[in-house]
């Protein structure tokens, strides 16, 4: 319960005794009145009758007795008159039986009226005759007190109700800042290092507020300057610093994690653009004007190529390499035609017509991503053609790695979804320090007819073609669900990729959170992740999804982790429970000392965050160690399990 | 004696919280004495009407002790009317007003006796207290109010009743002697009271619980009563 309910509980309780005691002395005291105003009505009586039965010669006329004691019986008020003898015989009485009105009978249980008698020696002159004694009838008083005490507890009740209200806000204003405060502290619980503002008046609370902004604050400026360095790592490392292009290292390194982005190309590209005689004209002009002319020449050709979230790189010297996937033959050749235009708009403007030229080799793969070194060797084999065809050309090597084409995988993909042959595998992910194992990355494979599998790399681009990922996704998501039904809950969770294509249907995107939400026992085994590419299309929409997610239980991770340069504010918004690094890291990390020091500084700054970084494609256990030294989360790959059907 | 009056006398006051605890303490000692009694009265009372009326106050009170002790337990009850009417007579007479400095004041025995003054009910309840001190039944005692023919005023004596029903003897502070009602033509009776006399009523009204009192002036006496018991 809150401190605001708690509080408030308390203090109307303490109300409701406070105006409970109130009525209850108010009812008490009013009722020892009523029985005082009875009594001394009843010695009244007592008297008048008294002094009136004694102009009687005696009191043996019992009917002129009663004749006299009728009209002040008569009057209602009394529940007894009794006129005695001198030797105590009764001579009259008239009694009325007790009643309590319209007043319910606890009432008058609860608080009862039994006012005292009162008697009065009957003198006749000197000589004594009798007695008189009266006994009031209560039932007038018990409706008053009935009725005053309904009406004080009415204004009671609402006196209680004013008063609750008015504590009600009193609380309300009086706890706002600790609401601040829990919010804060929430934000902080999901990595968000908020500060308030505003102090709160409240003294304890506002040195609680400044004791929390300044560590909130240390973090936050610690994860900055670790963010920082690891960005100036990765520039270093990875970025040319003349173009601010990707360097070799950089452009392959992103390339391969491009080349894994499986669910969400259907194609794949690659584009060398090639200077020659580069070497003699820099000799000749000066390496500062080839300076100029290399930036310049990289300007135009991000110029061209960004637009399709292409990466450029330049590879060396004068050469440059442009990659994107999921890119249309037409729009690849637009691409390449505004290139060498561009390219060789510069050489006539600046004049160097005579002294350079260049050409241009371009490959697009169809299908299947391919593996890193077969695209690149089938784009040097177009530039090997463009270099024969002459100055300012470019030649496309088309690769259709589609088997029977497109449209039959279509086919095939629907014959699949209806006779439901994909599968799932897992492969174990082991944590750092300690090797347990504490997740398995779930791949799907599609069978053929024949019941041969089918690798995700090679159905996943042709199901992307056809917009059939957000149907894909679902499947293999209900699928994943079932069987995490059955799936002891002692294993570690399963995590699944989602393609952004998935999440940029909002019809798709509605019914894969749908699917999560009906199964939310089952979510905290679950793990959604998504490449680095993939949460780039739309980073607002990768936020959306991920907080819902994490709204449902389950866990959202980054996968595929290139380190592009938006990514580190990327990985702030998205706040991932984890993040895999791209390949090529694991490949580099034994042989490159900047790669070592780039990814610890990655898990530099992404501790105090909470996220913890693994390596992917860890093929041999030699590597391990080298992986706890860095500060690793922990690894995946040949060396961590093989995939296994679950 | 007035009817009415609206103050309380301004010669002892009390505080309300003093009457509870001081009966409990004297019910403690076991030092309660019959309330109204000329031997009841305790050394401290003595010290205190002493302080408060004058040095005299000692004198009458041990004088009241003194009739009482001497008088004894006579042959006959209508023997001992005389000697208290005369003895209590001897009190010199005052209004209220001068006497208390308020209209109408009912005082205990004590307060009579070591004020030196009264009027009419003063009297009346002195020689009440007295008569049934010496063991005359509180059933043959009875006040009455009454007019008093020569002067007009409302008037109050005390009336022995023999037996029930029969003619009573006046015990009045205007008269010396003892006289039977009917050679009273100068008081005409008005009412009749004795609020101690409450046992044959309940006797034969046993289902009614009956007020303590039914006369408030009474009462008052009553409370002092139990008041001069704590000294």
């Amino acid at each position: 319960m809150t401190l605001y309910r708690q509080l408030l509980l308390g203090v109307s309780a303490l109300f409701f005794v406070l105006l409970a005691g109130v009525e209850a002395i108010y009812l008490s005291n009013s009722r020892q009145q009523f029985e005082q105003q009875l009594a001394s009505v009843a010695q009244d009586a007592a008297t008048a009758l008294a002094l009136r039965l004694g102009g009687l010669k005696d009191l043996k006329d019992r009917t002129l007795v009663e004749t006299m004691l009728n009209p002040v019986f008569d009057r209602g008020y009394f529940q007894e008159i009794r006129v005695l003898s001198l030797d105590g015989e009764t001579l009259v009485r008239r009694t009325l039986p007790p009643a309590t009105g319209d007043v319910p009978a606890w009432f008058a249980k609860l608080f009862p009226l039994n006012p005292p008698g009162a008697q009065s020696l009957v003198s006749t002159g000197w000589r004594e005759t009798g007695r008189v004694i009266v006994l009031s009838h209560p039932h007038f008083a018990y409706q008053q007190l009935w009725h005053s005490g309904s009406q004080t507890l009415a204004w009671m009740l609402a006196v209680y109700a004013v008063a609750v209200l008015l504590v009600m806000a009193f609380l309300a204003m009086l706890l706002r800042p600790l609401r601040e405060l829990e919010r804060a502290a929430a934000a902080i619980g999901q990595r968000e290092f908020v500060t308030i503002d505003r102090l709160p008046r409240a003294r304890e609370l506002a040195s609680v507020v400044t004791a929390m902004n300044s560590m909130s604050g240390k973090i936050g400026r610690m994860i900055e300057h670790e963010t920082a360095r690891a960005e100036a790592l990765r520039r270093e490392a990875f970025i040319d610093p003349l173009t601010s292009l990707y360097n070799r290292r950089g452009f392959d390194q992103q390339l391969q994690s491009l080349l894994r982005s499986d669910g969400e190309a259907a194609s794949s590209a690659l584009a060398i653009v090639e200077f020659q005689k580069f070497g003699e004209f820099n000799a000749r002009v000066g390496f500062q004007r080839g300076d100029e002319v290399i930036a310049l020449f990289a300007r135009t050709i991000v110029g061209a190529c960004e637009a399709r979230g292409a990466i450029c790189g330049r590879l060396g010297g004068a050469n440059f390499a442009v990659a994107a996937i999921d890119i249309g033959e037409a729009e690849l050749q637009t691409m390449l035609e505004g290139l060498c235009h561009g390219l060789g708009f510069v050489l006539a403007e600046q004049g160097l017509e005579s002294d350079l030229s260049f050409h241009c080799g371009a490959t697009r793969h169809e299908g299947a991503l391919p593996a890193f070194s077969a695209l690149l060797a089938a784009a040097d084999q177009a530039l090997e053609r463009a270099r024969a065809q002459g100055d300012g050309q470019y030649e496309v090597a088309i690769f259709d790695s589609t088997d029977g084409g497109s449209q039959a995988w279509r086919a095939r993909i629907e014959l699949a979804f209806e006779q439901d042959r994909f599968v799932l595998y897992a492969q174990e992910v082991r944590g750092l320090p300690g090797r347990a194992p504490v997740h398995a990355e779930v791949t799907v494979r599609m069978l053929r007819e024949g019941g041969e599998p089918v690798s995700a790399g090679v159905f996943l681009p042709m199901a992307a073609r056809h917009g059939m990922i957000g149907q894909l996704d679902h499947h293999v998501t209900a699928k994943l669900l079932a069987h995490l039904a059955t799936r002891p809950a002692s294993l570690p969770p399963l995590a699944l990729n989602i393609s952004a294509r998935s999440i940029a249907d909002p019809e798709a995107y509605r019914r894969l959170l749908a699917l999560i939400e009906a199964r939310r026992d089952l979510a905290p085994r679950l793990i959604i992740e998504m490449t680095e590419f993939g949460a780039l299309q739309d980073s607002k929409l990768s936020q959306r999804f991920s907080r819902d997610v994490q709204r449902l239980g389950a866990g959202f991770a980054l996968d595929n982790f290139g380190m592009r340069q938006e990514s580190l504010i990327l990985v702030h918004a998205l706040k991932p429970r984890y993040i895999k690094l791209s390949p090529g890291y694991s490949r580099e990390l034994a042989g490159s000392a900047d790669c070592r020091f780039l990814v610890a500084a990655i898990v530099r700054a992404a501790q105090p965050l909470d996220i913890g970084i693994y390596a992917q494609a860890v093929e041999d256990e030699s590597l391990v160690p080298l992986l706890e030294k860095l500060g690793l989360a922990g690894y995946q790959g040949y060396a961590s399990a093989r995939p296994a059907p679950l | 004696m007035r009817v009415e009056d609206a103050r309380e006398p301004q010669t002892l006051r009390w505080a309300p919280w003093i009457v509870p605890c001081a009966v409990l303490l004297a019910a403690a000692l076991g030092a309660a004495g019959e309330p109204g009694f000329s031997r009841s009265i305790t050394p401290g009372l003595v010290a205190a009407y002493n302080a408060h009326f004058g040095r005299g106050a000692q004198g009458r009170l041990e004088g009241w002790q003194g009739f009482v002790r001497r008088t004894g337990a006579p042959a006959t009850e209508a023997g001992l009317l005389s000697p208290v009417n005369r003895f209590v007579n001897r009190v010199p007479s005052e209004t209220d007003q001068d006497h208390w400095g308020v209209e109408d004041y009912w005082a205990t025995p004590a307060e009579t006796f070591a004020s030196n003054g009264g009027d009419c009910e003063d009297y009346a309840i002195a020689k009440y207290f007295t008569l049934k001190e010496l063991g005359i039944p509180v059933a043959r005692l009875r006040l009455v109010y009454a007019r008093a023919q020569f002067s007009g005023d409302a008037h109050l004596v005390l009336a022995y009743y023999a037996t029930p029903g029969a003619e009573p003897m006046i015990l009045d502070n205007l008269e010396s002697d003892i006289k039977p009602a009917s050679d009273r033509p100068d008081l005409t009776p008005v009412y009749t009271f004795n609020d101690e006399d409450m046992q044959m009523t309940q006797r034969n009204a046993p289902s009614i619980r009956l007020s303590p009192t039914t006369n408030r002036k009474w009462a008052s006496v009553l409370d002092k009563l139990q008041r001069e018991l704590t000294f």
